[in-house]
């Protein structure tokens, strides 16, 4: 018996010692986050790819230029880091090469770097740091991922992207050619395949990515048996086995070009023909580096040399696109190389701890994949250095944080429970989490630039095919009727539906939410969606009346009152549209209508959605003639954006979103296809070519289609020459004027019905009692602060002590 | 026994070789692996890259290539999508270890467990010592293990504070650490609990029947007691279907640790299974796919040969 209790009580005392073990904790700040994973996790400048890289790669670098929260705590401001000062202007000294031209202007930037800026181990950093760093960026040998963000968009460094192809023939698609390629001009070569004047080899695309076909490919569409209709395949197989090399391309021959002529037979009313379904080579010579716009000028100046003038404003653009560029530690990247058992090379720099070079306020000090990452203060940064350039004095009051660590969790549950223990300091939430931490103090919102919408197919053929192949005799043409999708849009309840349907998101009333930026004439910015022009399109598309007698005195007032739910509208629009169907021949009498609501899939979420759809349809249809005749049906499709493309859905959800700064362009990017249907308009049926449109600018009325204003908004000429040819650029008008016109645009497109908003996405998320944020409203390109203005309350030892006890974590 | 084995061992090889050709044609067959097609990103340059790793090249061209590299070099490739660069096998060899130990120290204590429940059941068939265990098993085949993983994390780590919530760090205790141990303890016992079940279910079945045989009914003439006749002849009869089947929980464990890995944050090979083929990363699907081949394949082997050793009359690949 003794023997017993005394085995008992050692394995008691063991048991609490084990229990009792922990990490030491000091008198430091520590900032504790969770990732989800750390597979693909890499904090390499040339190659990152995740946020999250994107995250321990803000730790350890410092770029040329960053943001902070301006004083007022209600903006951003620029401030330099690895810049000394923001760039200069010095493209007349370099008129006659790189292609600069006399009176060229706002090409050729030189940027004096930080004098005191050092790598972790004590090396200085100069310019040659620099143009190593975009020499193997740019390496053809490399052809490192992140390559492209130095000849794609606005920030295209002169020669970059001919350095990086050097040496190789790539075959690119025709259509994105500068100048593409007719057949008329080809010629016929002695092994039978087509060449360009240039003797460049010409190919077709079998299974490779066609604008035309969506960045899809013959062989994806013609495989998916919602899309093969679109092709006539007797001759299919026969193209396809031409592909003897599997890489996609088959040479274009008179052989190969008559099966593909077969094969699209059936779409070339819808504007295909050989060249759609074109590659053509280009061969890039070799190139020195000297031909490449990014040049030393001195141990701490670069020079570098765009193919067009910096993006306006400049004062915006010049910090934003200079702070893309992140250093490689030379020294240890060419140590970091590794030759493989099968000859080929790879690189481990900010890959391993051993091959880890930092230049930021922190340095990654520890990895244990699949479990932890520790960033500690880099001791050797000039920002903690009194006197240095950009040293301390101007990071007062910033970096509070000692050391970051990152825990690895990978589901939900589990990290809820760490935050509520103390172990992190943030904490996303889901929809269900809400109900508890709704009314938080600590809850932040986070928005984001997508909008979800519901978009109509109102293509009647497209409909009426659908209605024949189901046979039920449920009509499915009725929302082709305006006032039926009015009505549609009438009886959701924004409010309600973001609430009870979403994790975190807004009630959504315009196709652009409060995240997109447009900015003023001194390089400041604004959301598009605060400026009189975006509200009064939004309170005159949902009826609100406003002014001197009306229920509503100003358009604020309207603005804020507005909630575009009003069932006794949407019963009115319901039997409007019910009489019109009738009167036109589109629905009988007594017929039922069904829309098929193509959807992701049917988790409960999507099951109450469409429970909440069909309980409106129900009650706003209740006493009209379409009273217990109209009903959603949930189709499960994961290809539900393609089947749309397609024709054969009736009804999605579609979300967009994207650049923040690109509002101008978005109606152009997403909203309008081009003549022959080529983009990404989901509203299928819904041409903006024959929609006319009437602005008034500088007191003239011009009238044009929204296509062609979508267009001319976003600086495409292609479809937009009747409006080039009586006004100027639409980049040359001042703010005011563009965002009238978007406003304008935006009314228009909403007033259509064909998609109606829903919701603005955001998320929700928790911080521990142990941090500040900068700020509790996300601004944008600072969010909240981030590590730079975190202060805290509690250093690791106060914190838990305080975090032990069960009734300090109450959220 | 020994040509047997041979036999055996030729034809697992012809079956892995099929299997593992079946799987490299499969994942290559998936629908746009493994290009990016995300805005902002250069169709070409990932096609080059693409290039680069040889991904353009004929599926046979690339799977004999893959072939030879395993050959000659015994190299699995490099990840593509996950650890970029970084080379497969030493990466899977430096996760494995995680996973292997979290599930020997589940299979090494639910094999007591397991069997002292069900001879316990046997024994006491049919009262209520019976019906609790055969409720308890009924719950936790039932029930998926993931359910009581967050029931475990919640209430022994979260509310009781008996645990931590996730596994520790090898930077804070080594790895067969006795910290280490009981920082993984609650996915061990998450881990523990349908193994547990089976095994009690499997050798009460076992058991049961083999306790009403005529032969321990001599066995009890001849004089020994109970436990006597249980412990040297029912046992040994039950174990010859319960010890293939404790190789087959073990291998079931290793597949399925997934989702407990993830909970409990041991940084294990099961979620990279997964993430490979979600990430369309060839390398690590085929590594993975072969080894968890390999050991189910080994593990079929394993089996039928313990047969011989557990009971003598049985003879491998006699004709006789």
């Amino acid at each position: 018996m003794k023997k017993k209790l005394l085995t008992l009580a050692i394995a008691s005392t063991s048991v609490v010692a084990l229990a009792s073990c922990g990490e030491s904790v000091g008198t430091g700040y520590t900032l504790n986050e969770s990732i989800g994973s750390t597979t693909a996790l890499q904090w390499n400048p040339l190659t990152w790819e995740t946020s999250d890289d994107n995250s321990a790669l803000g730790y350890i670098s410092s770029t040329l230029y960053d943001y902070k929260i301006n004083d007022d705590k209600d903006g951003w401001e620029v401030v330099n880091e690895m810049a000394a000062a923001l760039p200069v202007d010095v493209t007349s000294e370099y008129v006659g090469q790189f292609g600069v031209e006399e009176g060229d202007t706002d090409k050729a930037w030189r940027i004096e770097i930080n004098h005191d800026a050092k790598w972790d181990n004590g090396d200085p950093i100069t310019a040659d740091d620099y143009i190593y760093t975009m020499q193997q960026q740019l390496d053809p040998a490399q052809m490192n991922r992140r390559a492209d963000s130095f000849y794609s968009g606005s920030f295209n460094i002169v020669n970059a992207k001919n350095y990086l192809y050097a040496g190789q023939t790539v075959a690119f698609e025709n259509s994105s050619l500068e100048t593409p390629v007719n057949f008329a001009d080809l010629t016929k070569g002695d092994d039978g395949q087509y060449k360009t004047a240039n003797g460049d080899k010409t190919w077709i695309a079998v299974d490779k990515p066609v604008s035309f076909l969506d960045k899809g490919s013959i062989k994806e569409w013609i495989s998916d048996e919602e899309t093969a209709a679109y092709f006539d395949d007797t001759n299919w197989e026969a193209l396809y086995a031409l592909d003897t090399d599997e890489d996609g391309l088959v040479a274009l021959t008179d052989t190969s070009k008559g099966y593909l002529e077969s094969v699209i037979t059936p779409i070339v009313t819808y504007g295909a023909k050989l060249e759609t379904f074109m590659y053509v080579d280009s061969t890039f010579p070799e190139l020195s580096w000297d031909k490449v716009g990014f040049q030393k000028h001195g141990d701490y100046e670069f020079d570098v040399v765009l193919v067009s003038p910096m993006e306006k404003p400049t004062e915006f653009y010049l910090p934003y696109y200079f702070a893309s560029i992140n250093l490689v530690h030379r020294a240890t990247y060419e140590k970091a190389w590794k030759t493989q058992k099968d000859g080929t090379k790879v690189n481990r720099y900010n890959k391993e701890v051993k091959y880890t070079r930092s230049y930021g306020p922190y340095k990654l000090t520890y990895f244990e994949d699949g479990k932890k990452v520790k960033f500690v203060k880099n001791d050797e940064w000039y920002g903690y250095k009194e006197g240095a350039t950009n040293g301390a004095e101007a990071h007062v009051g910033q970096y509070q944080t000692t050391q970051i660590v990152w825990t690895v969790i990978a589901n939900h549950s589990s990290e809820l429970l760490a935050f509520k223990k103390g172990k992190i300091d943030s904490v996303g939430l889901q929809a269900e989490d809400l109900e508890t931490y709704g009314s938080s103090n600590y809850l932040i919102y986070t928005p984001q630039s997508y909008t979800t919408k519901v978009s109509f197919n109102t293509d009647l053929k497209s409909l009426q095919k659908m209605e024949t192949e189901k046979g039920d005799g449920k009509n499915r043409t009725i929302q082709t009727v305006k006032e039926f999708r009015e009505a549609i849009s009438y009886m959701i309840d924004r409010n309600y539906f973001a609430s009870a349907f979403t994790s975190a998101a807004a009630a959504g009333f315009g196709m652009i939410n409060y995240m997109y930026q447009v900015f003023n004439e001194d390089g400041t910015t604004m959301a598009y969606r605060d400026t009189d022009a975006a509200k009064k399109a939004l309170v005159d598309l949902y009826g609100i009346e406003y002014g001197a007698g009306k229920e509503y005195a100003t358009l604020n007032d309207a603005y804020k009152a507005m909630t575009g739910y009003d069932m006794t509208k949407a019963k009115e629009l319901f039997q409007t549209a019910y009489d019109k169907a009738v009167a036109e021949g589109l629905l009988g009498t007594n017929q039922e209508v069904e829309i098929q609501f193509n959807m992701y899939q049917n988790d409960t979420i999507y099951q109450n959605m469409l429970a909440y759809f069909n309980q409106q349809i129900t009650a706003a249809t209740k006493g009209t003639s379409l009273e217990g005749k109209v009903s959603f049906k949930m189709y499960v499709d994961e290809d539900y954006y393609n089947t749309m493309y397609a024709g054969n859905a009736q009804f999605i959800y579609t979300t967009w979103g994207g650049s923040t700064y690109g509002a101008f362009g978005l109606l152009h990017d997403v909203y309008c296809d081009d003549s022959t249907g080529n983009g990404n308009q989901m509203e299928i049926g819904y041409d903006t070519s024959k929609v006319a449109v009437d602005i008034t600018i500088d007191g003239t009325k011009y009238t044009n289609s929204l296509q062609a204003w979508a267009y001319w908004l976003a600086g495409d000429d292609s479809l937009s020459a009747s409006i080039v040819a009586v006004l100027k650029k639409a980049e040359e008008l001042d703010v005011d004027t563009k965002c009238m016109v978007l406003a304008t645009l935006e009314n228009a497109y909403l007033s259509s019905f064909v998609t109606i908003p829903v919701y603005y996405r955001q998320s929700a998320s928790l911080y521990s009692k142990k941090i500040n944020y900068g700020t509790d409203t996300y601004i944008d390109l600072v969010g909240f602060g981030g590590v730079r203005h975190i202060t805290y309350n509690y250093n690791d030892s106060e914190w838990k002590s305080f975090s032990s006890k069960a009734s300090n974590m109450n959220y | 026994m020994g040509k047997y084995i041979l036999k055996r061992l030729l034809l697992m090889f012809f079956v892995f070789f099929i299997i593992a050709t079946m799987c490299f044609v499969l994942i290559h067959l998936l629908p746009g692996a493994p290009i990016l097609r995300g805005i902002g990103v250069d169709p070409h340059l990932q096609e080059l890259r693409n290039e680069q790793m040889g991904y353009n090249d004929p599926i046979l061209v690339q799977y004999f290539r893959y072939v030879a590299n395993i050959v000659k070099y015994g190299y699995f490739g490099v990840g593509y999508k996950l650890y970029v660069g970084q080379n497969v096998l030493t990466k899977i060899m430096q996760k494995l270890p995680y996973s292997m130990i979290v599930n020997l120290y589940s299979i090494l204590i639910a094999i007591p467990l397991g069997l002292g429940f069900g001879i316990l059941a046997a024994l006491k068939k049919n009262k209520w010592p019976d019906h609790v265990i055969n409720v308890l098993v009924i719950l936790f085949i039932s029930v998926p293990s993931f359910v009581y993983a967050f029931l475990v994390q919640y209430l022994l780590c979260y509310k009781l504070g008996w645990f931590p919530l996730f596994s520790d760090s090898i930077a804070d205790s080594p790895l067969l650490s006795p910290k280490m141990f009981w920082s993984m303890l609650p996915a061990i016992i998450s881990l523990g609990f349908l193994p547990v079940a089976s095994l009690t279910r499997y050798t009460r079945a076992e058991l049961s029947e083999v306790l009403t045989s005529d032969f321990m009914l001599l066995a009890r003439t001849k004089g020994l007691t109970k436990t006597q006749a249980t412990v040297r002849h029912a046992m040994k009869n039950a174990m010859v279907v319960i010890l293939p089947m404790i190789i087959g929980e073990f291998i079931g464990i290793l597949g399925g640790s997934y989702i407990i890995e993830s909970i409990f944050g041991i940084p294990g090979i099961g979620a990279l299974y997964i993430q490979a083929i979600n990430a369309r990363d060839y390398n690590f699907f085929m590594a993975e796919s072969m080894f968890y081949t390999l050991v189910g394949l080994l593990a079929g082997i394993v089996v039928d040969i313990s047969y011989g050793f557990i009971d003598p009359r049985i003879r491998m690949g006699s004709r006789k």
